[in-house]
């Protein structure tokens, strides 16, 4: 069955349309809301609720357009509206991010090293959730969605220039990280730091 | 850093803490839907007294996955061969299974009786009620995580396809439709996790109820068609050809749909909608008969059930009025394109004399996007400002003209733009959405008109008031379209005749001759099955029992269990040891009591009592009670039949017994009925003896028979000594 088709039935009020895009969406969802939200059980909430809100308003999705970044703005709109509820943030823009784990920035591990233990991979988790919301919800965009940088700035409603710049600041945060990560494959230099030395030394032993 | 790298790490983050095979959101999300039809869940749209109404004691689902074309229509209602008492018209063919005695299971006062269960070669549909429900809050979060799905004994698993449900008052009834069984199949259950609306741990969950079908053509209980013979249609041709010009959108393609509007059993066309006749059968000293209804508008989708009081009238030629009542609509999803729809009725057969007229005055429809207006708000839109419109929309269903909106700011959180409507007659809502601005949209409100002042005001309401120039789409229109539309019909040249609406007990009193006969014959089986036994000496008895209805007892026994005693009797052939035990899904095998001493401990009632020493009665007390009726002179019945159980011959003894007045007074038991006496089976193996197989079933007055109890696999055997474990249990006691 094919989306467009699904959405017909659910305009003709058949559930069997929704289990369809229930079971192709909902495992992306949940860890795309899960990945903004770090709980689970909210995720799963949310994207219930948001399989519910678009069947209950599914007329007004013209069957033309693709269906998965609709229901994903609607996700993260919801997993962003659920953390300031949350009152984890005061303010989504005002947040500093925290330091990064010194393992992250000495480790000369390889992705498949770095998450091959549980352990390392909720820190790096952990890491990413010490990235402003916002990043952090870009970067789930950008790179987890693979969004266009034109599709996330009209999802922050927001000029293409200011996205991009966020979305800059973001990844130079994700390339400290991802260089810990990937310290044989990262070959420029994320700026301002040391780590282009080592990048560098390390790539020419 | 690359884009597929960062890619890969989020991917391997994501599915470490959410592996795919563990996310399963459609079961919570289909239970609530089953709780909030998609037909009428638009709450806050809905005029509250409309939602009340709506959401009675009735409220129709329509999820169905068994899709036929509006062509394949009429075949399916022709090949409708019998009727089912709260299934519908189904099939009735040499596969088709029904259930043959409710089922009843009570769990901490909470009451699930199976009513009815079908299985043909389309489809497997099981009623059940709920009684005694805790009145729970509907929310997501109370929903079911999963929906009642039957279990085969190999573990294959049918999930819902369909159903509707509805209760109030504690009391829930649902309708569920399963893909079909394989044939052969006979036993399953069926598995209800949770409770209808049940927060979890708040009522007894993962009830797990066994269901055994038998051949309906075995069993008189599905109800053979009748004819009924159509009279000709009320509206002339030329009425209705004015009527759809006028009415009926002409733009609308009706590929399928092939005019009735002179056929005989129609109502003819009106307002692009039109009833005829469909399947008729008697239930009960009741005529069930099916309306069939069409509509022309393929944008149209019925708006909550149709044929309720009020709207539906039924009379006899000479204007007496009928009551009429709504039954059930089938199971089977008919016509994809929602064109199509059926609902079955009745009406008492004794109050009909000559012909009926059946008078549809209206049904409500929704129709969907029917447009939109535009209008920009400028910048900085204030709580108050009012903006003129003056937009107007035309529609198959009646015209809608947008005169003004203004913003309203509801709990500082939302802007709402408040629109008010003046709208043709018939129109009752309309409801409002912006499908450009879908994810701030938080809610809507409208009024429900239905005294024809024909204004409506409706709003639609976002977290942020989106700036520029807005496009409000209609999203719904509520409305009702007009009949009336007429059938009438007679009964077949009294092919059926009206009869009695109670049908009496069958009871015709044995004579004492006869009776004294049957009563030596069983005292004969008595004597055979003490044959071989050695007083003193231990007795083994076990059987399988099921209670359909809960006993008379404040903790009663698991409702489907088997039971082991053993027994030492004595030289007067009094039992003066005893141990028993019981074995089911719920308890495993567990000790349930112990006579020793005169002292009779049980471990399920944590009590002691005094017993005396008795007989062992072989029989369940049938010869002493034949006995004692004889001695009273009391009227009763008893037949002698021959029967098979596994294909072996038994010898079957029907005993019908009316209770006294004060018998009936005594009864702590409540039916859909009054209870006029009982009905029993017993079967007798003739070489051994034994009373292998017992059924106990409550009398209505309206002659139906209620099975309350059935015990099989009865055996009685002499043991030299009973297993170790009872030995050590009785050395323990002691």
């Amino acid at each position: 069955m094919e989306e467009y088709r699904a959405i017909e039935q659910i305009k003709r009020g058949h559930l069997d349309g929704l289990e369809f895009l229930i079971s192709k969406f909902q495992v992306k969802a949940v860890q795309t809301a899960y990945l903004i939200l770090n709980d689970r059980g909210l995720a799963e909430d949310i994207v219930q609720s948001a399989f519910i809100k678009i069947t209950e308003s599914i007329n007004s999705f013209d069957t033309h357009r693709p269906f998965e970044p609709w229901f994903m703005r609607i996700v993260i709109n919801s997993s962003l509206s659920a953390y300031q509820g949350l009152k984890r943030l005061i303010s989504i823009d005002e947040e500093e991010p925290g330091p990064l784990p010194s393992w992250l920035i000495d480790s000369s591990q390889t992705l498949e090293e770095l998450v091959e233990t549980a352990e390392t991979r909720r820190e790096v988790l952990d890491a990413l959730n010490r990235l402003t919301i916002k990043q952090r919800s870009a970067l789930i965009m950008r790179y987890y969605l693979e969004m266009s940088d034109q599709e996330i700035s009209q999802f922050f409603q927001q000029p293409l220039t200011t996205t991009k710049w966020s979305l800059h600041s973001a990844k130079e945060r994700l390339r400290r990280l991802l260089y810990s990560i990937f310290p044989n494959k990262i070959i420029k230099n994320p700026s301002p730091s040391n780590y282009h030395e080592r990048s560098y030394h390390r790539e020419n032993e | 850093m690359k884009t597929n790298e960062a890619h890969a790490l989020f991917q391997i983050l994501a599915d470490e803490a959410i592996p795919s095979s563990e996310v399963n959101l459609w079961p919570s999300t289909q239970k609530y839907f089953f709780a909030h039809p998609l037909s009428v869940y638009r709450k806050p749209l809905l005029h509250p007294t409309r939602t009340l109404v709506i959401s009675g004691f009735l409220i129709i689902i329509l999820a169905g996955v068994l899709i036929a074309g509006p062509h394949n229509v009429v075949a399916a209602i022709r090949s409708l061969v019998g009727y089912l008492p709260g299934v519908g018209f189904v099939q009735n063919t040499a596969q088709t299974r029904i259930l043959s005695t409710p089922v009843v299971v009570e769990r901490d006062g909470i009451r699930v009786t199976i009513e009815e269960a079908l299985a043909d070669s389309q489809q497997t549909v099981i009623v059940y009620r709920i009684d005694n429900l805790p009145q729970a809050e509907k929310s997501i979060e109370a929903t079911p995580p999963t929906m009642p799905y039957l279990q085969l004994a190999d573990g294959t698993i049918f999930k819902v396809t369909y159903g509707d449900s509805g209760g109030k008052d504690g009391v829930w009834r649902e309708r569920l439709g399963f893909p079909p069984l394989p044939v052969g199949i006979d036993d399953f259950r069926l598995i209800i996790s949770q409770l209808h609306d049940q927060p979890q741990g708040a009522a007894p969950e993962n009830w797990q109820i066994p269901i055994h079908l038998v051949l309906s053509l075995d069993n008189p209980h599905i109800q053979p068609l009748i004819q009924l013979s159509p009279i000709s249609p009320t509206l002339t041709s030329t009425e209705i050809q004015q009527d759809q010009s006028a009415i009926v959108p002409q733009s609308t393609p009706i590929p399928t749909q092939p005019s009735v509007a002179n056929e005989i059993g129609s109502s003819g066309t009106k307002n692009g909608v039109n009833i005829s006749l469909g399947e008729a059968s008697q239930v009960d000293g009741q005529l069930v008969f099916g309306l069939n209804l069409h509509w022309q508008d393929t944008n149209w989708r019925l708006f909550g059930p149709w044929g309720r009081p009020g709207t539906i009238f039924a009379e006899t030629s000479d204007s007496t009025e009928l009551l009429i009542t709504k039954l059930d609509s089938p199971m089977v999803q008919l016509d994809p394109n929602r064109q199509f729809d059926i609902q079955n009725f009745e009406i008492s057969l004794a109050e009909i004399q000559g012909p009926v007229t059946i008078t549809l005055q209206s049904i409500d429809f929704r129709a969907k996007n029917v447009g939109s207006i535009s209008f920009n708000p400028g910048l900085n839109p204030q709580a108050g400002q009012t903006w003129p419109i003056n937009q107007t929309i035309e529609t198959n269903s009646g015209k809608l003209h947008f005169t003004k909106t203004q913003l309203i700011t509801k709990n500082q959180e939302l802007s709402c733009l408040q629109f008010n409507v003046e709208v043709d007659p018939g129109i009752s809502s309309v409801a409002l959405s912006d499908y450009n601005n879908f994810d701030h949209i938080r809610r809507g409100n409208a009024d429900w008109v239905t005294d024809g002042s024909g204004i409506i005001k409706t709003s639609i309401c976002y977290d942020v008031l989106p700036e520029g120039q807005l496009t409000i789409q209609i999203d719904s229109m509520f409305f009702s379209v007009q009949g009336p539309w007429q059938i009438s019909f007679n009964l077949e040249n009294g092919s059926v005749q009206p009869i009695s609406p109670q049908v009496a007990v069958q009871f015709t009193p044995t004579s004492s001759e006869l009776a004294q006969a049957i009563l030596t014959e069983i005292e004969g089986y008595n004597q055979k099955t003490k044959t071989g036994i050695s007083i003193p000496g231990w007795i083994y008895l076990g059987f399988n029992q099921t209670d359909y209805l809960p006993p008379n007892a404040p903790n009663p026994l698991p409702a489907s269990r088997s039971e082991e005693y053993w027994f030492y009797i004595d030289i007067n052939e009094n039992i003066i040891k005893q141990i028993q035990y019981l074995t089911s899904p719920e308890t495993g095998r567990i000790l349930v009591g112990t006579l020793i001493n005169g002292e009779l401990s049980s471990n399920w009632e944590n009590q002691i009592v005094t017993v005396e020493p008795h007989p062992l009665s072989y029989d369940l007390y049938l010869a002493s009670t034949l006995n004692s009726m004889l001695e009273d002179g009391r009227s009763f019945e008893i037949q002698r039949a021959y029967d098979k159980i596994d294909n072996n011959n038994v010898i079957r003894f029907d005993l019908l017994i009316p209770y006294s007045p004060q018998e009936q007074s005594l009864l702590n038991i409540s039916l859909s009925g009054t209870i006029w006496g009982i009905f029993e089976k017993f079967y007798f193996d003739p070489q051994s003896g034994i009373l292998i197989k017992y059924e106990h079933a409550y009398v209505l007055e309206s002659g139906e028979r209620v099975v309350s109890a059935f015990t099989s696999e009865r055996t009685i055997q002499a043991v030299s000594l009973p297993p170790q474990q009872v030995l050590d249990t009785l050395n323990l006691k002691k």
